[in-house]
């Protein structure tokens, strides 16, 4: 918990369209303080995946953006693309929602995961599906070699979604975005990839950022808030004042609606259960 | 564990994989069977009902009954249709297709005459076309919404709307009549130029084997035009396939993926948009293949190229019921074929059809 890894200064961000400009981010600004998990919270529509897309680069082509994004003190805001593709994966991995859609359908998983090894790392074929094997041992997907050779479409969600996180860990990154990582997923294997992004961060001494909309999910796991709301960043605290001491309006009504998802949780587990699922398997707009 | 490693993790059990696709292929065939069926039975019937009788074009006019019975007999029409269709039936199942009215030899043997005729219009048809329909429908969507992609959108549209057989005259009428830098539509060479000995069936091939380039010229002239044509027809739709299908790849999160992960614009393109991107192009290759297979029957008939379409059409011309059957049998085998290897091509390609 030092000085920010990540600092983003008047982030703003337009849709030119020829019908007209859509202002969708207006003067952002937060940091990432380094060796902690950061949650930027928002409804569908916020801008936080706009936000954490344009860190990288990626943000759709039409959303024209200004402002300041430093990493590590360095200027990221108008590099070209060798300026970006030295800092993916290597210094920012993102893991994005939807990882079996993320996963290109037409390649072993193995295969996918060994090119990234071998591109961030310099490893040999051999090095390389090594490595993959024990890391994806790591993040507890069983027979990690026959799930290798397996494609996309045959993993679950959860299990897509730790190879999602395998590929990041490969990379050995020092920034971790999280894009609504658990959107999607049941509600127990949305708390075993927390656990994991949580236990991963600390073991790794990584700086995670998660996007989320779903503030039950962040909890206990994260060190520092920041809440977004139709494009502007509206609060940000410690976690710890944050949950006791909300300072906006909107903050507390974020809070108080998540209680009463959870308390419906404990009354009635099955059913909640049931609930919560529906809810997050809705399709959730980046924009 | 990890010390033990052998195998490559990319590999498939084979035993598995080839398993899957035998059971695949031996489900194709027995349907394959029932379609052909199917199509010569439909066939049968409808050359008999539709078509003028064969008869009143064969025998001179005013001929008298004995004549026509005669004749009738002969070509074996004089029963009711069902045991004509079970006679039908019986030759084919010995693979005997009959004999032609029109040329009075076995169909089988006008089509084996005639397949060079059209395999040498087909391949350089299907290598044009599909070259430049993957390669104009790439181009359109990397340069999407751009001059590049309206333009070759007007040139597939323009291509798609015109009809194969109208496209060779106004081609005819451009290059051969008024400009006279093309030959005529009169077949695979002009006339009082001997055929070059049979080699591989293409004349073009079979005067370069033999030394005689002039030969070759002259039949590689005769092939520019019906070959346009028929390219024209194959690239149209590919383009559109292999536009659509790149943009979607190039908007898909797994090409995110690639880029977030650092990887060259040109490999992102290269190993993971290009390869989704020509799964559904598959397909068209094949409509493409049976469209210059059949020999696009109304392209061979504009420049008398004396090829499997023509002699259908002018069976259908004379009522040469065997001949129209026949060519019918071989289109609906054509396709069969196709669409089984169109099936096994996708089993290959995309790991999604195999579970």
């Amino acid at each position: 918990m030092s000085a920010a890894l990540l600092e983003v200064r008047g982030l703003s961000g337009v849709f030119r369209t020829r019908a007209g400009d859509t202002p969708v981010l207006h003067d952002v600004s937060f940091d990432l303080p380094a060796g902690g998990i950061t949650a930027v919270v928002g409804e569908t529509g916020s801008g936080k995946s706009l936000t954490a897309l344009s860190i990288l680069g990626l943000q759709p082509p039409g959303l024209v953006t200004g402002g300041s994004i430093r990493f590590d003190g360095r200027e990221l805001m108008g590099l070209d693309e060798a300026g970006y593709r030295a800092l993916r994966g290597s210094q920012i991995a993102m893991v994005f929602q939807d990882a079996r859609s993320s996963l290109n359908p037409v390649l072993t998983v193995g295969r996918q995961l060994c090119d990234v090894a071998r591109l961030h790392r310099g490893l040999s074929r051999r090095d390389a599906a090594a490595l993959v094997e024990q890391t994806l041992a790591r993040v507890a997907i069983p027979e990690p070699r026959r799930r290798m050779a397996q494609y996309p479409h045959e993993f679950s969600g959860g299990m897509a979604q730790r190879v999602m996180i395998v590929m990041a860990l490969l990379c050995e990154p020092r920034l971790l975005l999280l894009d609504e990582p658990t959107t999607g997923l049941d509600v127990t294997t949305q708390a075993d990839v927390m656990e994991l992004i949580v236990a991963l961060t600390q073991e790794a001494g990584l700086t995670t950022c998660l996007v989320t909309h779903d503030l039950g999910l962040v909890g206990e796991a994260c060190d520092r808030v920041v809440v977004m709301r139709r494009g502007r960043v509206v609060e940000q605290a410690d976690a710890a004042t944050f949950f006791s001491d909300p300072a906006t309006d909107y903050a507390r009504t974020l809070l108080a609606a998540n209680r009463d998802t959870v308390d419906q949780g404990t009354a009635n587990q099955g059913t909640a259960n049931q609930d919560t699922a529906n809810q997050d398997t809705e399709p959730e707009g980046t924009a | 564990m990890v010390g033990t490693v052998t195998a490559r993790p990319t590999a498939e059990p084979a035993a598995a994989r080839l398993a899957a696709v035998a059971l695949l292929a031996g489900r194709k065939l027995g349907g394959a069977l029932l379609v052909i069926w199917g199509v010569v039975t439909f066939t049968f019937l409808v050359v008999r009902v539709v078509a003028p009788d064969p008869i009143g074009l064969l025998v001179p006019p005013g001929a008298g009954t004995e004549v026509r019975d005669a004749v009738r007999t002969e070509l074996g029409l004089d029963g009711s249709i069902v045991s004509q269709y079970g006679i039908y039936l019986g030759h084919l199942a010995r693979g005997d297709l009959g004999t032609s009215f029109g040329t009075n030899q076995p169909v089988s043997d006008d089509l084996l005459d005639r397949f060079p005729a059209t395999l040498e219009l087909a391949v350089p048809a299907l290598i044009i076309g599909v070259a430049l329909g993957t390669g104009l429908g790439i181009v359109a969507a990397l340069r999407r919404g751009r001059l590049a992609d309206h333009a070759i959108r007007v040139v597939t549209v323009a291509a798609l709307a015109m009809p194969p057989f109208w496209l060779g005259l106004m081609l005819l009428s451009l290059f051969f009549v008024s400009l006279g830098i093309l030959p005529g539509p009169i077949g695979r060479l002009p006339a009082g130029v001997d055929p070059p000995p049979t080699m591989t069936g293409s004349y073009v091939l079979d005067a370069l084997l033999a030394g005689d380039t002039q030969t070759a010229g002259l039949a590689a002239a005769q092939l520019v035009l019906p070959v346009a044509v028929l390219a024209c027809g194959i690239f149209a739709p590919i383009t559109r396939v292999a536009r659509s299908g790149m943009v979607e790849a190039l908007r898909s999160d797994y090409v995110r993926t690639a880029t977030a992960y650092g990887f060259p614009h040109r490999r992102v393109l290269t190993a993971h948009a290009l390869r989704n991107a020509l799964l559904p192009v598959i397909t068209m290759i094949a409509n493409g293949v049976a469209f210059a297979f059949t020999g696009a029957v109304l392209v061979e008939g504009v420049f008398g190229w004396p090829g499997i379409g023509q002699y259908a059409l002018v069976a259908v011309q004379q009522s040469d019921f065997p001949a129209l059957q026949g060519f019918v049998l071989y289109a609906a085998v054509v396709y069969v074929v196709l669409y089984a290897l169109v099936d096994l091509a996708y089993a290959a390609a995309d790991p999604r059809t195999r579970s």
